[in-house]
C-alpha cells in the first residue's frame, strides 16, 4: 500500500484512537473519584494524539523522497485534518452533555408526558444557566469571587462574538442580538438597583 | 478513476463540512454558554450575581425552550398542550444514552 493511502487510513484510525482514548482516561479518572469536566478530558486527549499521529506520520513520510515544502505540506495536511475531524468529535460528545433539546427529550421520556409549564419548571431558565456557569468556572472562562462572577479569559467570549456575529449575518437571532448590546444590559443594571 | 489526492481531497472536505455543521446549530440558535460569557463581559470589572444573570435573561426572554423545535422535527408530539417523545426522539435519545454510558456518564445536564 503506498504511504499516502496509509496517511488516509491513520487519520480515520486517529479518530477511533481518539475515542477509545477518551473512554480509557474518563472511565480512569471517574474511578479514581477526581473531579474533571468531560468534554475538556476529551480536548486534552485531542492535543495529546497530536504527537503520536505527529511521529507515526513522519515515519510514513520520511520512506518517501518528497521535497522540504511537502513534506511540510504533508504533516500540516495530517494535522489539520485530524484537528478538525477531532472538533467535530467534541460537538457529538458535547450534544449528550450540554444540548438543551437532549436534555429535554430526557425530562420528557421519564415524566411519559407533561405540559410545557411543567417542563419549564424542571429545566428552566435558572437551570441552564446554574449548569453552564459551573461548566464555565470548570473550563476556567470565568470565576466567582464573593458571589460574582467575572471574566477570567476573554477566548471563549470572542468565539461566541464570532459565533453570533455569523448568526446575526444569516439573520438568525436579530431580537437576541438587539438584547445583547451593551448598552440594553446597562440600562437593564440601571433600572434593577 | 479514484486517486489517492482524490481521497485526500474528499477527506479535507468532510472534515471540514462536518465542523461547520456541527457549528451551525450554535450560530442559528444561539449558545447559552457564549451569551452568558457576553452577559459577564458588558459586566466588567464589577461583575454579577446570579440573580442579575437570570433576571436579564429572563426579563429579555433569552433563553427559550425549543419544545417547537421538537416538535417540527417530530421529536416531540404535542398532544392537546401535553407534550410527549415520538419513536424517532427516543431513538434519538437512546443513542446519546448509550454513547454516555460507554463513557460511565449519566445523562447529560443539558
Amino acid at each position: 500500500m503506498e504511504n499516502n493511502f496509509k496517511i488516509i487510513w491513520l487519520l480515520i484510525y486517529s479518530q477511533i484512537f481518539l475515542f477509545f482514548t477518551h473512554v480509557v482516561v474518563l472511565k480512569v479518572l471517574i474511578r479514581i473519584k477526581m473531579k474533571c469536566l468531560p468534554l475538556l478530558v476529551g480536548i486534552k486527549c485531542t492535543l495529546f494524539g497530536n504527537i503520536p499521529l505527529l511521529l507515526i506520520s513522519l515515519s510514513l513520510l520520511l520512506r518517501e523522497r518528497l521535497e522540504a515544502w511537502e513534506m511540510i505540506s504533508a504533516i500540516l495536511y495530517v494535522l489539520i485534518i485530524y484537528n478538525v475531524l477531532a472538533y467535530s468529535y467534541w460537538h457529538i460528545f458535547n450534544m449528550g452533555e450540554t444540548a438543551r433539546r437532549i436534555r429535554m427529550l430526557y425530562e420528557l421520556s421519564l415524566a411519559g408526558r407533561m405540559k410545557h409549564s411543567e417542563l419549564e419548571n424542571r429545566y428552566g431558565v435558572k437551570n441552564i444557566i446554574d449548569v453552564r456557569l459551573e461548566r464555565l468556572i470548570a473550563m476556567k472562562q470565568i470565576l466567582k469571587h464573593q458571589k460574582r462572577f467575572f471574566l477570567r479569559s476573554p477566548l471563549f467570549y470572542w468565539i461566541g462574538v464570532v459565533i453570533l456575529k455569523w448568526g446575526f449575518f444569516l439573520k438568525y437571532n436579530v431580537s437576541l442580538q438587539q438584547n445583547l448590546k451593551k448598552k440594553v444590559f446597562q440600562e437593564y443594571l440601571q433600572t434593577m438597583r | 478513476m479514484i486517486t489517492k489526492k482524490s481521497f485526500q481531497v474528499y477527506l479535507l472536505h468532510y472534515a471540514f463540512s462536518m465542523a461547520y455543521i456541527f457549528t451551525y446549530p450554535a450560530a442559528q440558535a444561539g449558545c447559552p454558554s457564549f451569551i452568558i460569557l457576553s452577559i459577564i463581559k458588558f459586566s466588567m470589572p464589577r461583575g454579577l450575581t446570579k440573580k442579575e444573570i437570570c433576571s436579564f435573561c429572563l426579563d429579555k426572554k433569552i433563553f427559550s425552550l425549543s419544545t417547537a423545535a421538537l416538535v417540527n422535527e417530530d421529536l416531540v408530539k404535542d398532544n392537546e398542550g401535553y407534550l410527549a417523545v415520538t419513536k424517532k426522539g427516543h431513538l434519538l435519545l437512546k443513542v446519546f444514552i448509550f454513547l454516555r454510558k460507554i463513557f460511565g456518564l449519566p445523562p447529560g445536564q443539558g
